[in-house]
């Protein structure tokens, strides 16, 4: 099917300084309006020169990030001539997140492998070919189809002045027997994910997979990519790995001089490396990191709209700061001394609760003791009273943490039975943990997508990775965020949070990155941004407890990160007792 | 040292069959089967060979170095066991008096060692493996500071020990010239931190400081405690201090600061407030001040006791809280019905035994046996059980509201199964010693017959005997006469004493109007000659009084209650007796003479460890250690490894003039002696030590295993058909060497069915009991061996002639575990069949007569062992003089505390002596830290009462306690406030070896339960099942704080724990047992080319185990809606998990339902 472009078209796109290629007129529904989309689209600073087809479907649908085009282009020139098509169809794969025509693409590895010697590579991409075909990767992500599910659910009983809310993915509670292969596929789906992201690299150009390092000769420089399987300080102090790929496992150990992050290295999360290889050894002088694309526009809301994130609420502790909790209902609720934060107040529209909204029950010996609310029922009857306070047109998103009456084995569900009362409020959503939600999402303003996530992984890593450690641990929540993006994933670490795997689908994945990044667990609130995306960690509304004051924790109570989707800067309001005015302070640094 | 003849006889022929045993293995040895030539345990013959002994095995120089005579010098200067001893030795050791080291602080760090095993009685291992290492470390101003290091065996030092081994340390640093350590903020707040997470997330200490003592004394003390790290998690808080390497909690920290110093504190003062300054300590007057600090925080914290309540006993709860599934509560702290308190000691108990009445072992489900652990309220932690008929047995009540005495085993079995409530429980008979010794206040007790007969004597001492002499003569000779009740109104009256304790209910059980409902009952009743018929319409209140008090009654066709005998008069007597106008029931009693109060003090008490009489097996009970490496197959057998032809494992190198390459030091090819060779990184092999940084004593073979099986078959002398089937060795060695036994001790015993244990000898472990007399008739020996034995006469004086006569045990003997019906062998059979392996090894392979030649277990009498305590590195010889049907080693106190035991529930192992002295050997011992606890460095052979450790001196050894013990009881007095007879009080004269009392009889030591119902019910349903018929039984046990407590302190632990486990699990292998942190993605084994399965090594069933019976015992049981929400959060979570679980449990179901 052609569609007649007009030349004024084709300008547009030349003076921005694109070419189009010819096989892009076959394509449905194009137009001008994918030149706005480019921009957007398109998140790196070097643009393609020309787009095709290839481009245009994979832009069309999502952001893009981490291409290098100019190698892109090259490899596809060389696809045309019919040399090789290996990086190409990497690129493809990074650009769609999946194969492209698999059946197609298959048949042409088995053709060029039959009339030229095989590459080392070639095997690799078409065992990942292979196995993404066996497991097929849900293409977006806000169309997620998730297994476990019970949502998506959209609030549609509210009237239509209400600012939209949807969420994009929270997890149900499947109960079946764990076994031996859910695991397996956890970690197999994550290294299927996040081996194409980093493959996609520049610097992953001579990428193989470990078992062919043993035919290279002695001091080649490869690139291998695999997940560490544990990592210890030899003799010399270097840093040592173990890497596994679906194929083997070698031996890495780093040059501490040009290794740039060793030292925030995890065990089981997904790297690349480079260096030279020496039987089932390699000495490594690069580490890549999944990480997160750079956002380069600043998304806004053309309204000053106002989100408040709140977590660590503790209902039913002798903690529980009550008569602070109740100011900041009176504040939501417009009465306050001071005007301008009456002001404020009325832009809230949205209040996020990152978990633990109750004390809990059980949770740690004698609590019992420690508990004004010693049934968890009475705990969230008491929440719904306190939530119910709130005014009804400010939508709230709760999310359980390691103190809800959940199971705390990640995901967990959305808050359910014990919970009754919650589940009578309207407008009041429960959501899993973690969740994606998206916010002032219309048809022609994709929104803010919001990831929740409580934090139960973040004692590990206060405790656990050196620079995290010096920088200040359990005080740094930001450090810690911008360590697990950097990752793409909520808890890279096996041992560091408690999770349940479904077999199918690692769901602590940084899949889609998110535009806001918000948690709680650590009782301390912090706001940062890291590449475009704002980090906030959420207070706490408890005392600091004899536990926390043991093992030398910090908390700060009563403070309420305050998120302005129409400037997307953000602020902190506090409500800590030792004030008697909340001070408002700008936090977006 | 003053001894009769008979003792130093009795010590000479010991002394003499070691020497000859010792001859024996040495000519053994000589033959070069073995990795070293002689017999490789220390004999020693007093303290200071063993510290010697013990030392030598880091500092080999120290023997012969004139240390040994230093010793004995300072012990004449100072009296035995004096600390002063283990300063001087250690410094004198540091300034390098006796050798010379390599370095100055190899010096200080073995001086250290010495003084330490000095104040250890040269027994643990602690100076060797519970200090590690000394360090010098700077100070902030750059001056030197000593840093002691201390690992997890410093406890077998016990908290005294190790404190003064800082004082030793600073004794040294003073005189060698270093600076104290200066401690800064963050290095006191860690010990802060560090002490508190030890305490609460590893294990409980038995003390735990506060803060506040903590900084003052880590401010104080003049060398740090260090320590490396011992557990998986680290500290809490103040990590990466530049003085301190790891962030990982050490244990040995823990203890030397809280179990050691902090504890100690009072008892250092003690010592050095008195000699401190003669040897410069005046820098530890601290401790003055330190102790007055903890009387300060003690005074704080206690609650002043209410107006009248000052001398009042309080309920400890402290036992009860470590509560484990399957293992009874037996009494709620003080609860009425539980066990009374009774003050006494039979020739089976005290030094922390206890005994029981043999019916309230029937009664109580036989989960206790003789030998099984009680955790107890007090006075101590822990006590071992023993049976005596002399105590009052239980009172029941039965199906039919019947009300019975039981004061037999028969009775009680006999009602057993119709028992619907225990009333009462019985005594508990707890000796004054072991009072004394934890400093536990006295505790009022109920009356009884040794007490009331006194009172008797005295007052008739007083008041004349008058008519009574013979019947006063009678009493005199035995407390526990028959008294009629006649003769007891009689006495009452004349004398004004109680009346006689058989004779008086337990009146204080019940109120004033519950006697006023009884009295009037009972005046409604019919009075029949023998007997009182009283009328009953099932209701119960007024006869629930007459339970309580603990008169036996019949419930007739459910119309009348019906009291006999005595009974019926006693009642009689009581209630035409009653005085109304005083306030009191023992007031309303008291119309013509005091009637006593008989409950006392109930004592709380939960089921510990069961008792055990067992062989040791190492895993996979391997009969050599001899590596069969992978080619073993999964049963690790010799037969596996030669049907594959090799066996692949680390092996020393040795070569032959043959020719042949052998990994023995004798050629199994030619006998002849084979030169040992060495692998060098430099040189590759060598016959010298080339490069002693380079060398290791092993290689790798690829052993041709049948060659070697063959040689071993051909020396056994065993014919091909008749080889046994199954030889076992292990896996690989795990010694620094590598080195293995001969292959044909595998062989020899694999056919006599015995296993080995890791440092190459066969053990049989014991549950220690202690025992000061017996019977021939108990311990299965004739008369005729006994008096061969050397016991020619009784207690009494008298000849010994009678099986059932009562000898005084000599203090080296041991009576060994023969039991029946346990699910173990007894020791008997075990040890002929050592014995059997002895002589065969001794004439096929060394070529030796015969030694044993035992045929029964009776020949085995007369035999030495060496006996060997857990964490302890030095054996004590002991003479198997019979056995018991118990599972305990029954031993004479002395001979328990030569290995640092007392006998609240520690284990003692056995070793035949020839089987020790020619198999053991220091070689075998793995590499790791702590091996050598539990090894026999060093043997003692003859035991000095001087030399033990000093707890056993606190023992009571009197015929009787005197009046004024329970009259200081009835106040809450201090048991040094009365005296009785010690055993601490005869040392160093010839009374320490004999001539020990005691204060109650038992008939017959074995009678009794001997298996705890805990050893014989196969699934954890069921023991729970039997803990709470306990429960529901025992008047004193409240069943619902039973039920939560199992639920909350076990089930609920148990289940989180491991679902916490679940998803961070390791997984393993299932083929070549790999373990994985994490699955490989490959989803397979990737360990070389294994491809083997993966698997969980935490799997569902070890999760959910506990949940059925968690929800069933919530069902059936009143728990706190806190609890049952907990456990039905518990349950959703695990069901998230796993799936809705099935009703499996059907065990419990039932039995609840």
């Amino acid at each position: 099917m052609t569609v007649n472009i007009s030349k004024e078209v084709l300008h547009s796109f030349l003076d921005k300084g694109f070419l189009l290629s010819p096989d892009i007129l076959e394509e449905e529904g194009f137009d001008t309006d994918f030149l706005n989309l480019v921009d957007t689209r398109i998140l790196s600073k070097e643009k393609p020169v020309v787009i095709g087809s290839d481009i245009y479907k994979g832009v069309s649908k999502k952001g893009v990030t981490g291409i290098n085009w100019v190698e892109f282009e090259k490899s596809r020139v060389l696809h045309e001539k019919g040399k090789t098509n290996r990086v190409y169809s990497s690129f493809l794969e990074l650009i769609f997140d999946e194969p492209k025509d698999n059946s197609e693409e298959s048949t042409g590895y088995t053709i060029i492998k039959k009339e030229e010697a095989p590459e080392p590579k070639l095997e690799t991409i078409e065992e990942v070919a292979k196995e993404i075909q066996s497991q097929p990767v849900v293409e977006e992500v806000v169309e997620k189809v998730v297994p476990e599910i019970q949502t998506p659910q959209e609030q549609t009983n509210l009237s239509d002045s209400d600012y939209p809310l949807k969420v994009v993915t929270s997890y149900g509670d499947e109960s079946k027997l764990r076994e031996v292969k859910d695991f397996v596929g956890h970690y197999k789906s994550r290294y299927e994910f996040l081996r194409k992201i980093v493959a996609s690299r520049q610097e992953m150009q001579n990428v193989i997979s470990i078992n062919r390092t043993s035919s290279k000769e002695r001091n080649e420089k490869v690139a291998l990519i695999g997940l560490v399987y544990d990592k210890r300080i030899t003799k010399k102090g270097n840093t040592m790995i173990t890497l596994e790929d679906t194929t083997g496992t070698i031996r890495v150990v780093f040059d501490p001089n040009k290794a740039k992050g060793i030292d925030y290295l995890c065990p089981d999360e997904l790297i690349g490396v480079v260096g030279k290889v020496n039987e089932n050894f390699m000495y490594a002088s690069e580490i890549i990191f999944p990480d997160i694309p750079e956002k380069l526009s600043v998304k806004k809301y053309n309204e000053d709209i106002c989100a408040a994130f709140i977590s660590d609420v503790h209902v039913g502790s002798s903690w529980f700061i009550e008569d602070k909790f109740l100011e900041l209902i009176d504040w939501l609720n417009g009465k306050h001394k001071d005007p301008n934060m009456i002001e404020l107040s009325k832009k809230i529209k949205y209040l996020f609760i990152t978990g633990d909204m109750v004390d809990g029950v059980g949770i740690y010996p004698n609590q019992d003791k420690e508990l004004t609310i010693k049934s968890i029922r009475g705990q969230y009857d008491r929440c719904a009273e306190l939530i119910k306070m709130i005014r009804n047109d400010i939508k709230i998103i709760l999310c359980p943490g390691n103190h809800d009456a959940r199971r705390i084995a990640e995901p967990q569900p959305p808050l359910d039975i014990y919970a009754e009362s919650l589940k009578q409020i309207k407008n009041l959503t429960l959501v899993s943990n973690p969740a994606m939600i998206n916010v002032l999402g219309t048809e022609g303003f994709e929104g803010f997508d919001i990831l929740m996530y409580h934090g139960y992984s973040y004692d590990y890593y206060a405790a656990n990775i050196g620079p995290i450690m010096m920088d200040g641990g359990y005080d740094r929540g930001d450090s810690i965020m911008k360590f697990l993006l950097k990752k793409r994933h909520l808890s890279p670490v096996h041992t560091s949070t408690l999770f349940v795997p479904n077999g199918k689908e690692d769901y602590l994945l940084i899949d889609h990155v998110p535009d806001i990044f918000v948690s709680g667990h650590i009782h301390k609130s912090s706001v940062s941004k890291y590449k475009g995306v704002t980090n906030i960690m959420g207070s706490c509304w408890q005392y600091k407890t004899d536990f926390q004051e043991k093992v030398g924790h910090h908390p700060e109570y009563c403070k309420v990160p305050i998120f302005n989707f129409g400037s997307g800067e953000t602020m902190i309001v506090d409500f800590a007792p030792e004030n008697k005015v909340p001070e408002i302070k700008n936090g977006n640094e | 040292m003053e001894m009769n003849e008979e003792t130093k006889n009795y010590f000479d022929s010991i002394d003499h069959e070691v020497n000859i045993v010792l001859d024996l293995a040495n000519r053994c040895r000589s033959k070069g089967l073995d990795p070293d030539n002689q017999v490789e345990i220390m004999l020693a013959k007093n303290m200071a060979e063993r510290v010697v002994g013990i030392i030598s095995v880091v500092a080999p120089e120290l023997k012969g170095s004139g240390m040994v005579e230093r010793i004995k010098e300072l012990e004449a200067e100072y009296g035995m066991q004096d600390w002063r001893i283990a300063l001087k030795i250690a410094l004198e050791t540091a300034q390098e008096k006796f050798v010379k080291f390599d370095e100055k602080v190899k010096a200080m760090e073995i001086g250290i060692r010495v003084g330490m095993a000095y104040i250890t009685n040269g027994v643990v291992s602690s100076p060797l493996e519970g200090f590690t290492k000394l360090e010098i470390k700077r100070r902030r101003d750059g001056g030197e500071y000593l840093a002691l290091f201390y690992s997890g065996p410093i406890r077998s030092a016990g908290g005294t020990a190790s404190s003064v081994s800082l004082i030793i340390g600073d004794y040294i640093r003073q005189n060698m010239g270093y600076e104290p350590y200066d401690p800064d903020e963050n290095e006191v707040r860690r010990m802060c931190t560090e002490l508190t997470d030890y305490h609460e997330r590893i294990t409980n200490l038995q003390y735990f400081p506060s803060d506040e003592e903590i900084t003052f004394l880590i401010n104080k003390i003049p060398v740090q405690i260090d320590g490396d790290p011992s557990e998986k998690i680290e500290v809490s808080n103040y990590k990466r201090l530049d003085r301190i390497e790891t962030d990982r909690i050490r244990n040995g920290v823990c203890l030397v600061t809280g179990e050691g110093i902090a504890q100690k504190a009072p008892k250092l003062w003690k010592q050095l407030s008195v000699w401190g300054k003669d040897f410069g300590l005046e820098n530890w007057n601290f401790l003055k001040d330190f102790v007055d600090l903890q009387k300060n925080i003690k005074a704080k914290k206690a609650v002043k006791p209410k107006e009248g309540e000052e001398d009042k006993v309080k309920p400890d709860f402290t036992f009860i809280k470590d509560i484990v599934a399957g293992r009874p509560v037996f009494t709620h702290p003080m609860a009425q019905g539980g066990f009374r308190i009774r003050y006494g000691r039979t020739r089976v108990s005290g030094f922390s035994a206890d005994s029981l009445h043999p019916a309230t072992m029937a009664v109580l489900q036989d989960y206790i046996a003789i030998g099984t652990q009680l955790k107890v309220e007090r006075p101590g932690k822990s006590t071992i059980i023993s049976a005596c008929d002399s105590i009052e047995g239980p009172i029941v009540k039965l199906e039919d509201g019947s009300v019975c005495k039981l004061d037999s085993v028969e009775k009680a079995k006999a009602v057993r199964d119709k028992i619907t409530e225990i009333l009462y429980l019985g005594d508990v008979l707890i000796c004054y010693g072991d009072f004394f010794n934890r400093g536990h206040g006295l505790v009022p007790v109920g009356y009884c017959e040794e007490w009331w007969a006194q009172e008797v004597l005295e007052a008739a001492d007083k008041q004349g005997k008058g008519y009574f002499e013979e019947l006063l003569e009678k009493i005199k000779k035995d407390y526990f006469c028959k008294i009629t009740l006649e003769e007891a109104i009689n006495i009452s009256e004349t004398f004004g004493v109680a009346l006689h304790p058989k004779y008086t209910y337990n009146f204080t059980a019940i109120t004033i109007d519950e006697l006023k409902e009884i009295n009037e009952w009972v005046k409604s009743g019919s009075f029949l000659e023998e007997k009182v018929v009283l009328p009953y319409n099932g209701d119960g209140t007024t006869k629930r009084a007459l339970e309580l008090l603990g008169v036996p009654h019949k419930v007739v066709s459910n119309e009348y209650v019906v009291v006999f005998g005595t009974d019926s008069k006693l009642l009689k007597f009581y209630f035409d007796n009653l005085d109304f106008e005083k306030g009191s029931v023992l007031e309303a009693l008291n119309k013509k003479f005091p009637i006593a109060d008989k409950l006392g003090t109930s004592m709380g008490a939960r089921m510990g460890r069961p008792e055990k009489a067992k062989m040791r097996k190492l895993t996979g009970s391997p009969h050599v250690l001899f590596p069969v490496g992978e080619e073993g197959g999964r049963l690790r057998s010799f037969q596996c490894a030669v049907d594959v032809g090799k066996v692949r494992n680390q092996f020393p190198i040795y070569s032959c003039p043959c020719g042949n390459e052998s990994v023995y030091p004798t050629c199994e090819k030619c006998g002849k002696a084979t030169k040992k060779k060495y692998l060098c990184k430099k040189c590759g092999m060598t016959e010298v030590q080339c490069h002693p940084e380079d060398i290791v004593e092993y290689k790798m073979w690829d052993l041709e295993i049948g060659k070697y099986y063959d040689s071993a078959v051909k020396l056994s002398g065993i014919s091909r058909s008749m080889l046994p089937e199954l030889v076992k060795g292990v896996r690989g060695t795990s010694n620094k060497n590598h080195v293995p036994e001969n292959l044909v001790k595998g062989l020899l015993r694999a056919k006599h069915k015995i296993y080995v244990n890791k440092d190459g000898t066969t053990r049989y472990d014991m549950t220690e009991m202690p025992l000061t007399h017996f019977k021939a008739k108990e311990i299965g020996t004739s008369v005729e061996q006994l008096k061969k034995l050397g016991y020619m006469k009784d207690t009494f004086g008298n000849d010994l002639v009678d099986e059932d006569q009562v000898l005084e045990l000599k203090i080296q003997d041991i009576i060994m575990p023969a039991p029946q019906g346990t699910p173990e062998e007894g020791s008997d059979g075990v040890f002929v069949r050592v014995s059997k392996f002895i002589d065969e090894l001794l004439e096929k392979v060394y070529g030796e007569k015969g030694y044993y030649n035992v045929k029964t277990k009776s020949d085995l009498v007369g035999q030495l062992v060496l006996a060997l305590a857990p964490h302890i590195s030095s054996g004590a010889v002991g003479r198997i003089i019979g056995f018991s049907d118990t599972q305990g080693i029954l031993a004479h106190p002395y001979f328990h505390s030569m290995v640092r035991r007392d006998c609240d529930g520690d284990e003692l192992c056995c070793i035949m002596l020839a089987d020790a002295m020619i198999n053991f050997s220091r070689q075998y011992l793995p590499a790791h830290r702590g091996s050598t606890q539990d090894a026999p460095l060093v043997l003692t052979s003859i035991l000095t009462p001087a030399e033990v450790d000093d707890m056993v001196f606190d023992m009571d050894i009197a015929w009787e306690y005197p009046l004024e013990l329970y009259r200081a009881a009835q106040k809450c007095g201090k048991p040094w406030d009365v005296k009785v007879k010690q055993l601490g009080s005869t040392l160093g004269t010839e009374k320490q070896y004999y001539g020990m009392g005691y204060t109650h009889k038992v008939s017959d030591l074995n009678a009794a339960v001997n298996c705890s119902a805990y050893k014989t019910l196969p699934t954890m349903d069921e023991k729970v099942q039997g803990q709470m018929v306990v429960a529901q039984q025992v008047r004193a046990v409240k069943t619902d704080d039973v039920a939560r407590l199992v639920i909350e302190r076990h089930f609920i632990r148990d289940i989180k724990g491991n679902l916490r486990k679940f998803s961070m699990q390791q997984f393993r292998c299932i083929k070549c047992n790999e373990k994985y942190r994490r699955p490989p993605i490959a989803g397979h084994c990737t360990h070389g080319k294994c491809f083997g399965k993966i698997v969980f090594t935490i799997s569902q069933g070890s999760i959910v185990k506990y949940l059925e019976p968690s929800l069933k015992l919530a069902q059936q049981f009143k728990i706190s809606p806190y609890l049952q929400e907990t456990l039905d959060i518990t349950k959703m979570r695990v069901e998230s998990i796993f799936g809705k679980t099935e009703d499996k449990q059907e065990g419990l179901v039932k039995f609840f339902s």
